[in-house]
Protein backbone atom coordinates (compact mmCIF):
# COMPACT_ATOMS: atom_id res chain seq x y z
CA UNK A 1 0.00 0.00 0.00
CA UNK A 2 0.87 3.92 -0.36
CA UNK A 3 1.90 5.23 2.87
CA UNK A 4 3.00 8.47 1.49
CA UNK A 5 0.46 11.26 1.99
CA UNK A 6 -0.44 13.65 -0.34
CA UNK A 7 0.35 17.48 0.99
CA UNK A 8 -3.02 18.66 0.50
CA UNK A 9 -1.42 22.01 2.76
CA UNK A 10 -2.46 24.76 0.25
CA UNK A 11 -5.93 23.63 0.89
CA UNK A 12 -5.70 24.39 4.51
CA UNK A 13 -8.45 26.34 5.72
CA UNK A 14 -7.34 26.75 9.58
CA UNK A 15 -3.66 26.26 9.53
CA UNK A 16 -3.19 28.99 12.17
CA UNK A 17 -4.30 27.26 15.44
CA UNK A 18 -5.27 30.64 16.98
CA UNK A 19 -7.84 31.49 14.49
CA UNK A 20 -8.81 28.10 14.60
CA UNK A 21 -9.50 27.85 18.77
CA UNK A 22 -11.13 31.38 17.82
CA UNK A 23 -13.58 30.18 15.25
CA UNK A 24 -14.34 26.77 17.37
CA UNK A 25 -14.82 29.38 20.33
CA UNK A 26 -17.19 31.41 18.33
CA UNK A 27 -19.07 28.50 17.02
CA UNK A 28 -20.16 27.37 19.97
CA UNK A 29 -21.23 30.33 21.53
CA UNK A 30 -23.22 31.12 18.53
CA UNK A 31 -24.69 27.56 18.82
CA UNK A 32 -25.60 28.19 22.30
CA UNK A 33 -27.07 31.75 21.54
CA UNK A 34 -30.90 31.35 21.11
CA UNK A 35 -31.46 30.82 18.09
CA UNK A 36 -34.22 33.76 16.46
CA UNK A 37 -38.16 32.37 17.16
CA UNK A 38 -39.00 29.54 13.70
CA UNK A 39 -42.38 31.26 14.04
CA UNK A 40 -40.69 34.87 13.06
CA UNK A 41 -38.10 33.67 10.45
CA UNK A 42 -41.36 32.06 8.98
CA UNK A 43 -42.88 35.49 9.46
CA UNK A 44 -40.22 37.90 8.04
CA UNK A 45 -39.65 34.99 4.73
CA UNK A 46 -43.32 35.13 3.81
CA UNK A 47 -43.69 38.38 4.56
CA UNK A 48 -41.06 39.16 1.94
CA UNK A 49 -42.51 36.64 -0.71
CA UNK A 50 -46.12 38.75 0.14
CA UNK A 51 -44.54 42.17 -0.11
CA UNK A 52 -42.93 41.26 -3.85
CA UNK A 53 -46.38 39.71 -4.83
CA UNK A 54 -48.04 42.87 -3.72
CA UNK A 55 -45.89 45.21 -5.37
CA UNK A 56 -46.05 42.94 -9.01
CA UNK A 57 -50.02 43.37 -8.57
CA UNK A 58 -49.76 47.04 -7.55
CA UNK A 59 -47.88 47.46 -10.95
CA UNK A 60 -50.23 45.32 -13.79
CA UNK A 61 -53.55 47.16 -11.72
CA UNK A 62 -51.20 50.49 -12.77
CA UNK A 63 -50.37 49.42 -15.77
CA UNK A 64 -53.13 47.34 -17.39
CA UNK A 65 -55.74 50.60 -18.25
CA UNK A 66 -53.02 52.76 -19.51
CA UNK A 67 -52.47 50.20 -22.38
CA UNK A 68 -55.84 49.88 -23.30
CA UNK A 69 -56.97 52.38 -26.48
CA UNK A 70 -59.14 54.64 -26.68
CA UNK A 71 -61.56 54.89 -29.30
CA UNK A 72 -64.66 52.58 -30.14
CA UNK A 73 -65.35 51.13 -27.27
CA UNK A 74 -63.66 47.62 -26.50
CA UNK A 75 -65.51 44.55 -26.59
CA UNK A 76 -64.76 41.99 -24.25
CA UNK A 77 -66.11 39.01 -22.73
CA UNK A 78 -66.76 39.16 -18.76
CA UNK A 79 -64.31 36.08 -18.81
CA UNK A 80 -61.75 38.03 -20.22
CA UNK A 81 -61.75 41.39 -18.80
CA UNK A 82 -62.56 42.73 -14.79
CA UNK A 83 -65.95 44.52 -15.03
CA UNK A 84 -64.28 47.55 -13.40
CA UNK A 85 -61.28 47.85 -16.04
CA UNK A 86 -63.61 47.38 -18.71
CA UNK A 87 -65.99 50.17 -17.48
CA UNK A 88 -63.59 52.53 -16.80
CA UNK A 89 -62.12 52.32 -19.95
CA UNK A 90 -65.43 53.02 -21.60
CA UNK A 91 -65.66 55.53 -19.35
CA UNK A 92 -62.54 57.33 -20.57
CA UNK A 93 -63.10 56.68 -24.40
CA UNK A 94 -66.40 58.59 -23.19
CA UNK A 95 -67.88 56.60 -25.48
CA UNK A 96 -71.45 54.82 -24.46
CA UNK A 97 -71.29 51.02 -25.15
CA UNK A 98 -74.38 49.64 -27.39
CA UNK A 99 -77.01 47.13 -26.16
CA UNK A 100 -74.88 44.11 -27.78
CA UNK A 101 -71.95 45.12 -26.27
CA UNK A 102 -73.30 45.15 -22.86
CA UNK A 103 -74.94 42.11 -23.36
CA UNK A 104 -71.76 40.47 -24.61
CA UNK A 105 -70.21 42.13 -21.67
CA UNK A 106 -72.22 40.69 -19.06
CA UNK A 107 -71.88 37.06 -20.79
CA UNK A 108 -75.38 36.61 -21.95
CA UNK A 109 -73.98 35.43 -24.92
CA UNK A 110 -72.28 32.74 -22.83
CA UNK A 111 -75.86 31.71 -21.87
CA UNK A 112 -77.11 30.24 -24.84
CA UNK B 1 -7.93 9.50 21.15
CA UNK B 2 -8.85 7.01 23.85
CA UNK B 3 -8.64 9.96 27.09
CA UNK B 4 -11.14 11.99 25.22
CA UNK B 5 -14.94 11.77 25.66
CA UNK B 6 -16.73 10.13 23.08
CA UNK B 7 -19.09 11.77 20.72
CA UNK B 8 -21.72 10.19 22.14
CA UNK B 9 -21.08 11.74 25.70
CA UNK B 10 -20.16 14.93 24.34
CA UNK B 11 -23.75 15.11 22.07
CA UNK B 12 -25.52 14.10 25.51
CA UNK B 13 -23.55 17.09 27.37
CA UNK B 14 -24.02 19.46 24.83
CA UNK B 15 -28.04 18.90 24.76
CA UNK B 16 -28.17 20.05 27.99
CA UNK B 17 -26.03 23.25 27.60
CA UNK B 18 -22.66 22.22 28.52
CA UNK B 19 -20.92 24.73 26.68
CA UNK B 20 -17.12 23.13 26.55
CA UNK B 21 -19.30 19.79 25.36
CA UNK B 22 -20.21 22.07 22.73
CA UNK B 23 -17.01 23.50 22.16
CA UNK B 24 -15.11 20.08 22.24
CA UNK B 25 -17.59 18.74 19.14
CA UNK B 26 -17.18 22.40 17.24
CA UNK B 27 -13.34 21.49 17.77
CA UNK B 28 -13.32 18.07 16.60
CA UNK B 29 -15.37 18.03 13.64
CA UNK B 30 -14.76 22.03 12.21
CA UNK B 31 -11.72 20.89 10.30
CA UNK B 32 -13.17 17.35 9.07
CA UNK B 33 -16.80 19.17 8.16
CA UNK B 34 -14.54 21.87 5.80
CA UNK B 35 -13.00 18.30 4.14
CA UNK B 36 -16.00 16.77 3.12
CA UNK B 37 -17.33 20.42 2.10
CA UNK B 38 -14.47 20.64 0.30
CA UNK B 39 -14.65 17.22 -1.26
CA UNK B 40 -18.31 18.11 -2.93
CA UNK B 41 -17.51 21.55 -3.67
CA UNK B 42 -13.59 22.01 -4.53
CA UNK B 43 -13.64 25.92 -3.71
CA UNK B 44 -11.90 26.30 -0.80
CA UNK B 45 -13.70 29.29 0.69
CA UNK B 46 -16.97 28.36 -0.05
CA UNK B 47 -16.53 24.71 1.61
CA UNK B 48 -15.14 26.94 4.92
CA UNK B 49 -18.52 28.61 4.82
CA UNK B 50 -20.69 25.49 4.46
CA UNK B 51 -18.83 23.46 6.89
CA UNK B 52 -19.04 26.62 9.56
CA UNK B 53 -23.13 27.12 8.84
CA UNK B 54 -23.74 22.84 8.55
CA UNK B 55 -21.52 22.88 11.69
CA UNK B 56 -23.31 25.49 13.56
CA UNK B 57 -26.81 24.17 12.45
CA UNK B 58 -26.38 20.83 13.63
CA UNK B 59 -25.17 22.31 16.84
CA UNK B 60 -28.08 23.75 17.58
CA UNK B 61 -30.34 21.14 16.46
CA UNK B 62 -28.40 18.18 18.17
CA UNK B 63 -32.09 17.12 19.45
CA UNK B 64 -32.49 15.98 16.10
CA UNK B 65 -29.33 13.73 16.40
CA UNK B 66 -31.07 10.53 16.62
CA UNK B 67 -27.62 8.13 17.45
CA UNK B 68 -25.43 10.70 19.58
CA UNK B 69 -22.75 7.94 18.76
CA UNK B 70 -23.39 8.61 15.19
CA UNK B 71 -22.94 12.29 15.46
CA UNK B 72 -20.44 12.65 12.89
CA UNK B 73 -22.21 10.85 10.14
CA UNK B 74 -25.26 12.83 10.59
CA UNK B 75 -23.43 15.87 10.66
CA UNK B 76 -21.16 14.90 7.36
CA UNK B 77 -24.52 14.19 5.40
CA UNK B 78 -25.93 17.93 6.37
CA UNK B 79 -22.50 18.93 5.37
CA UNK B 80 -22.87 17.33 1.80
CA UNK B 81 -26.42 18.10 1.49
CA UNK B 82 -25.74 22.22 1.89
CA UNK B 83 -22.40 22.30 -0.35
CA UNK B 84 -24.72 20.03 -2.61
CA UNK B 85 -27.57 23.19 -2.31
CA UNK B 86 -24.68 25.52 -2.63
CA UNK B 87 -23.65 24.13 -6.52
CA UNK B 88 -27.23 23.99 -7.92
CA UNK B 89 -27.30 27.90 -6.84
CA UNK B 90 -24.49 29.01 -7.56
CA UNK B 91 -22.83 26.95 -10.12
CA UNK B 92 -19.66 26.58 -8.38
CA UNK B 93 -17.74 24.79 -11.17
CA UNK B 94 -17.75 27.59 -13.37
CA UNK B 95 -16.51 29.92 -10.85
CA UNK B 96 -13.24 27.60 -10.27
CA UNK B 97 -10.52 30.21 -12.02
CA UNK B 98 -12.16 33.38 -10.46
CA UNK B 99 -10.87 32.31 -6.82
CA UNK B 100 -7.59 34.31 -6.84
CA UNK B 101 -9.72 37.30 -8.41
CA UNK B 102 -12.19 36.75 -5.40
CA UNK B 103 -9.56 37.05 -2.55
CA UNK B 104 -10.23 34.11 -0.60
CA UNK B 105 -7.05 34.13 0.39
CA UNK B 106 -4.36 37.17 0.32
CA UNK B 107 -1.23 35.14 -0.84
CA UNK B 108 1.90 36.45 -2.05
CA UNK B 109 2.76 32.86 -2.86
CA UNK B 110 1.66 32.33 -6.74
CA UNK B 111 2.97 29.12 -6.68
CA UNK B 112 1.07 27.78 -3.80
CA UNK B 113 -2.23 29.23 -5.67
CA UNK B 114 -0.86 26.97 -8.40
CA UNK B 115 -0.51 23.97 -7.06
CA UNK B 116 -3.62 24.71 -4.81
CA UNK B 117 -5.78 25.02 -8.44
CA UNK B 118 -4.00 22.00 -9.38
CA UNK B 119 -4.79 19.70 -6.08
CA UNK B 120 -8.40 20.79 -6.76
CA UNK B 121 -8.42 19.91 -10.04
CA UNK B 122 -6.91 16.19 -9.85
CA UNK B 123 -9.64 15.74 -6.87
CA UNK B 124 -11.95 16.01 -9.78
CA UNK B 125 -10.91 12.87 -10.64
CA UNK B 126 -12.18 11.28 -8.15
CA UNK B 127 -15.31 10.10 -6.60
CA UNK B 128 -17.24 11.63 -3.63
CA UNK B 129 -16.31 9.23 -1.26
CA UNK B 130 -12.47 9.23 -2.44
CA UNK B 131 -12.29 13.03 -2.14
CA UNK B 132 -13.94 12.66 1.41
CA UNK B 133 -11.15 9.96 2.22
CA UNK B 134 -8.55 11.80 1.07
CA UNK B 135 -8.94 14.72 2.72
CA UNK B 136 -10.22 13.41 5.78
CA UNK B 137 -6.64 11.44 6.05
CA UNK B 138 -4.35 13.59 4.36
CA UNK B 139 -5.85 17.06 5.02
CA UNK B 140 -6.97 16.48 8.44
CA UNK B 141 -5.15 13.03 9.72
CA UNK B 142 -7.93 11.07 10.21
CA UNK B 143 -7.34 7.28 10.44
CA UNK B 144 -8.55 4.57 9.29
CA UNK B 145 -10.83 3.63 12.10
CA UNK B 146 -11.82 7.40 12.38
CA UNK B 147 -13.43 7.79 8.34
CA UNK B 148 -14.90 4.19 8.46
CA UNK B 149 -16.97 4.93 11.58
CA UNK B 150 -17.96 9.12 10.23
CA UNK B 151 -18.64 7.73 6.75
CA UNK B 152 -19.90 4.45 7.49
CA UNK B 153 -17.90 2.25 5.19
CA UNK B 154 -15.50 -0.42 6.35
CA UNK B 155 -11.92 -0.18 7.07
CA UNK B 156 -10.99 -1.93 3.99
CA UNK B 157 -12.80 0.30 1.80
CA UNK B 158 -10.90 3.55 3.41
CA UNK B 159 -8.01 2.00 2.84
CA UNK B 160 -8.50 1.10 -0.67
CA UNK B 161 -10.37 4.60 -1.77
CA UNK B 162 -7.42 6.22 -0.36
CA UNK B 163 -4.85 3.85 -2.36
CA UNK B 164 -6.82 4.76 -5.11
CA UNK B 165 -6.79 8.00 -4.64
CA UNK B 166 -3.23 9.03 -3.95
CA UNK B 167 -2.86 7.30 -7.31
CA UNK B 168 -4.86 9.09 -9.29
CA UNK B 169 -3.86 12.71 -8.11
CA UNK B 170 -0.39 11.87 -8.08
CA UNK B 171 -0.60 10.66 -11.80
CA UNK B 172 -2.59 13.90 -12.33
CA UNK B 173 -0.07 16.18 -11.03
CA UNK B 174 3.07 14.53 -12.03
CA UNK B 175 1.48 14.95 -15.93
CA UNK B 176 -0.85 18.02 -15.59
CA UNK B 177 -2.96 18.14 -18.51
CA UNK B 178 -2.53 20.90 -21.24
CA UNK B 179 -5.73 22.57 -20.15
CA UNK B 180 -4.44 22.47 -16.04
CA UNK B 181 -1.13 24.19 -17.13
CA UNK B 182 -3.18 27.21 -19.41
CA UNK B 183 -5.23 27.75 -16.42
CA UNK B 184 -2.12 27.75 -13.97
Amino acid sequence: MDDQRLDLSSLDRHADPARYRQRVSALAAAALAPAPHPLLTQFVTWGRVAAAVGAVLAVVTWAVPRTTTPGSPPVASSRQVDPVFQVAAWARAGAIPGDANLLAFAGVSDAR
Amino acid sequence: MNAEPSDGDLVVRARRGDEPAMEALAHRYLRASYAVALSVLRHPADAEDVSQEALLTALRCLDQCRDPARFAAWLFQSVRHRALKQITHRRIRARHADEVERGAVVEADGERVVLRHRLLTALELLTPTQREVVLLHDLEGWTHPEIATALEVSEVMSRQHLFVARRAMREHLAHPSTEDSENG
